[in-house]
């Protein structure tokens, strides 16, 4: 480590203390071994679990092993000290004899008993903090917008005060990564890609359903649709919330930019949408056609007490794109909303949940012809709610 | 004088030296007559700030009255218990009365009278805080997360003002009732330094001269430090080192069980500077069998999924010799790799002898829960005498989504309550336990990377529907206007 003097130093060994050392009243630290392994396990969402196994010369009897460091943030209780080579309760074991705890000072001494003089591997585990970690990724879409190279980055940022030389970083998704990320460094690796993503291109709109945009037509994204499932060469493991840049592929062959999303958390088995910009060559109008009450009962003040209220929505929608192309309405209802009347030619309408109701619509490319008009596709939902409480 | 007792006069003299340093500001305990301490010991007491001290004396007398002066400067000793007794009753000493002299608050001053001259064991006896002890245990679970190893060990701290040696120690569990904080008894008589001036100082200090030159001592007893300097960070030289009574394994601690309360007596003597703590480990429990389970208990714990290991205290678990004290846990589980992954931290509480165990754990992110209203309506409407809703019936559906991203199969329970109103589950596609009126429970096994979904309908009583608080005003639902339309 080239900067003890502002850095941890994790190991000042007082070893070569043995029981026949009966003269001895001073002693000094005499080895400050070098760290044989060093792994850095990132699996937990905020925890940072470090271990590492040192070589340390014990002699016959009882040896004193400090622990100290500085400039970092250990959680002290979290320190724990392994004897590797000759662990186990037999009398060729070597065995911990207590921890001692100095005042106002981040150091611990191990006492430790060895039956002859070795060469002990230990292994020291301690949580560190100041270890920040995120996933990003990036997806390359194809020409046909079928399929995608799909790239999870995982980024941690050393913020320790401690230079993690020759680690071995460890996440779930791929094997140890091997670096050194020194104390203030960023580190970004690839975790993990697949290069066959299959994926699903959508026009999506979420009507406020509040308000109503009338001619001026409803907001449309596009969204690329992406399922972390086995089939899909996912579904290993749960893809951590990150931000995520879309490429595309241009004609000249090289890739442009075609905009950014945070992947929400999506387990195994999940889908996930990633939305872009706004789409200009599918034009979606809603209106509300009735929202009127029925079966209205009045108390003996004449006041409405109880009524069914029905809705009647109706979408209005073109494609001007000569590639087909399916549209999805996220419409939010009332969740004690029933439909009662829906188109379902082409269409299809899954209720999500009580306020959620998903309207997939198949759009067919426009007319070949320049002077043909492009034709309006027409949906219309009902619904009712029964027995609102006036 | 035996061998044994030649070394604890000289093992008196460093006791001695200390007092000496005591000089330059650090506590001390002074028994003007005769310093040595022949034996101590402490019971620390595990949930109070209160330990125990009884020192044993040997101290002259001369027929008559005779003054024995007991000062206890810049240490946390309750002065209300300082008592001082006759080891032998037949000794012939009795102690007439106990002075507190006003110009020196931390003394006291005993006139024992003896029936003639006479050299007798006397027992001081006084409450003390700043010791304390506490349990702590590492769990690490295996890979398949089926079995654990647990590490016990009790960690000794002394931050009393005094340093203790060669005391003979154990450890208390249980409630003890105290009217008045030791801590708080002892600080009615002097301020206490603030902890940055209790420093270690035996760096100047060279004790070779003290240690087995006999050959009886038989290992180095850590006195120093190897303490920073602060200008550049690096470890100082030449730190002290003791020779004491070595071992080769960890102290024994025995467990015994007292009226109510559990006693932990360990093996020989302690030493243990003022400001330092110190841990010593207990036998580990190999291979005890865990069940791991995940938990959504709002009630309890939030939003967030809490995974467990479970277990019991007893001896199909490999444990159920004794109870466990409540003390912290640290788990991790081993990753697969050679390595540990980290699982959580967890204060645990006083486990007895066939006690179900639940190590609660951090959240891993892996398992998720979505709870969600499906479809509503109203029914069953009654109305009062001027045609106003006086009661009804809304039947929810209700589907609730636990989604498992691990790459094996999980138990999950899920702990709802549905509020106060007069409410039922009327079907389940999964069943479930009615724990109390307000809450129910399911427990279910979710399919490796797969998703378990309950389907559930509740269906709830207002107003003179309910059973429970007929009489009760009815809600009336807050609704805003979906659709841009006006109702």
């Amino acid at each position: 480590m080239k900067r003890l003097a502002s850095q941890v130093i994790p190991f000042a060994l007082a070893a070569a203390l043995a029981l026949p050392a009966f003269s001895l009243a001073r002693t000094k630290l005499v080895t400050l071994p070098d760290r044989a392994t060093m792994v850095v396990n990132l699996e937990h969402p905020s925890q940072s679990l470090l271990h590492e196994e040192r070589d340390i010369t014990l002699q016959q009897g009882t040896n004193f092993v400090d622990f100290s460091w500085q400039g970092v943030s250990i959680d002290r209780d979290s320190i724990r000290l392994e004897l590797l080579s000759n662990p186990g309760d037999g009398p060729q074991a070597s065995k911990i004899i207590h921890v001692a705890f100095p005042p106002n000072e981040p150091a611990l001494t191990w006492q430790i008993y060895s039956p002859e003089a070795r060469t002990e591997r230990i292994r020291v585990s301690y949580l560190l903090h100041g270890i920040t970690r995120e996933s990003s990724y990036e997806m390359t879409v194809n020409a046909a917008e079928d399929q995608a190279i799909f790239q999870q980055y995982f980024q941690m940022t050393n913020a320790s005060g401690e230079d993690l030389n020759n680690s071995a970083f460890r996440i779930r998704q791929t094997d140890d990564l091997e670096r050194s990320v020194e104390n203030g460094e960023t580190r970004r690796f690839l975790a993990f890609q697949q290069r066959e993503l299959p994926i699903r291109k959508l026009f999506v709109t979420r009507p406020d359903p509040y308000s109503t945009r009338g001619e001026d037509g409803e907001i449309i994204s596009l969204v690329y649709e992406i399922e972390n499932a086995k089939t899909m060469g996912l579904g290993t493991f749960k893809l951590d919330p990150g931000k995520t840049r879309i490429y595309g592929e241009a004609p000249d062959g090289s890739t442009i930019f075609l905009g950014e999303d945070y992947l929400k958390e999506t387990p195994t088995g999940e889908e996930a949408q990633l939305t872009l910009g706004t789409v200009k060559d599918v034009v979606l109008k809603r209106r509300i056609m009735n929202d009127k009450q029925e079966n209205q009962r009045r108390n003996n003040n004449k006041r409405v007490v109880l009524y069914d209220r029905v809705v009647h929505l109706r979408y209005e929608i073109e494609n001007f794109k000569d590639k087909a192309a399916t549209v999805r309405v996220i419409e939010t209802i009332p969740p004690d909303a029933k439909i009662i009347e829906s188109d379902d030619k082409g269409v299809k309408i899954e209720r999500k949940s009580g306020s959620e109701l998903q309207i997939d619509i198949d759009l067919e490319p426009r007319p070949a012809g320049s002077d043909e008009d492009v034709p309006v596709r027409e949906i219309n939902i009902v619904y009712k709610i029964e027995n609102v409480m006036g | 004088m035996s061998l044994n007792h030649a070394k604890r006069r000289r093992l008196a003299a460093v006791a001695l030296l200390a007092t000496g340093l005591a000089t330059m500001g650090l506590a001390r305990i002074d028994l003007v007559t005769l310093p040595a301490t022949d034996r101590t010991e402490l019971t620390i007491y595990g949930a109070e700030d209160l330990t125990l001290v009884r020192e044993t004396r040997t101290l002259m007398f001369a027929k008559g009255e005779n003054s024995i002066q007991f000062n206890w400067t810049n240490t946390l000793i309750d002065p209300t218990s300082v008592q001082l007794r006759a080891v032998d009753p037949a000794s012939g000493l009795t102690v007439l009365d106990t002075k507190y002299p006003g110009e020196s608050p931390q003394t006291a001053i005993w006139t024992v009278e003896a029936e003639k001259d006479t050299s007798a064991p006397v027992e001081i006896r006084y409450f003390t805080s700043g010791v304390a002890w506490k349990a702590r245990f590492n769990a690490i679970a295996n890979e398949d997360e089926t079995a654990l190893r647990i590490e016990p060990s009790f960690t000794l701290s002394n931050n009393s003002g005094r340093d203790i040696e060669q005391a003979e120690s154990r450890l208390l569990d249980g409630e003890v009732r105290v009217v008045e904080a030791i801590a708080m008894l002892a600080r009615k008589w002097f301020w206490s330094p603030p902890p940055q001036n209790r420093y270690r100082y035996t760096e100047a200090v060279d004790l070779t001269s003290y240690f087995a030159r006999d050959g009886d001592a038989q290992t180095l007893f850590f006195e120093g430090s190897f303490a920073y300097d602060p200008t550049n960070g690096t470890v100082s030289q030449g730190d002290v080192w003791r020779v004491k009574n070595g071992h080769d394994k960890a102290k024994e601690i025995v467990q015994q069980a007292v009226s109510e309360y559990y006693l932990y007596s360990i093996e020989g003597e302690e030493d243990l500077r003022d400001g330092w703590s110190k841990a010593l480990p207990r036998p580990a429990f190999e291979d005890v069998p865990i069940d791991v389970s995940y938990e959504y208990n709002p009630a309890k714990y939030g939003s967030r999924i809490v995974k467990f290991y479970k277990f019991a205290n007893d001896e199909e678990h490999e444990l159920g010799g004794a109870p466990l004290a409540g003390g912290a846990w640290q788990i991790a589980s081993a990753d697969g790799r050679g390595g540990l992954r980290y699982e959580g931290s967890f204060a645990g509480k006083y486990y007895p002898l066939g006690e179900d165990i639940e190590l609660e754990l951090a959240d891993d992110g892996l398992v998720q829960h979505e709870e969600k209203t499906m479809s509503l309506e109203r029914r069953d409407f009654d109305f009062n005498a001027e045609g106003d809703i006086a009661g009804y019936v809304t039947i929810e559906k209700r589907r609730i989504e636990i989604r498992n991203s691990r790459t094996r199969a999980v138990p999950f329970k899920i702990t709802r309550n549905y509020g106060n109103e007069d409410w039922s589950i009327t079907e389940a596609s999964k069943e479930f336990k009615q724990v109390d009126r307000n809450t129910v429970e399911w427990e279910l096994d979710v399919p490796a990377s797969g998703t378990a979904t309950i389907d559930l309908t509740l269906e709830t009583r207002m107003g003179t529907r309910s059973t429970r608080n007929p009489g009760a005003p009815i809600p009336r639902p807050i609704r805003k206007p979906f659709t841009g339309a006006r109702q």
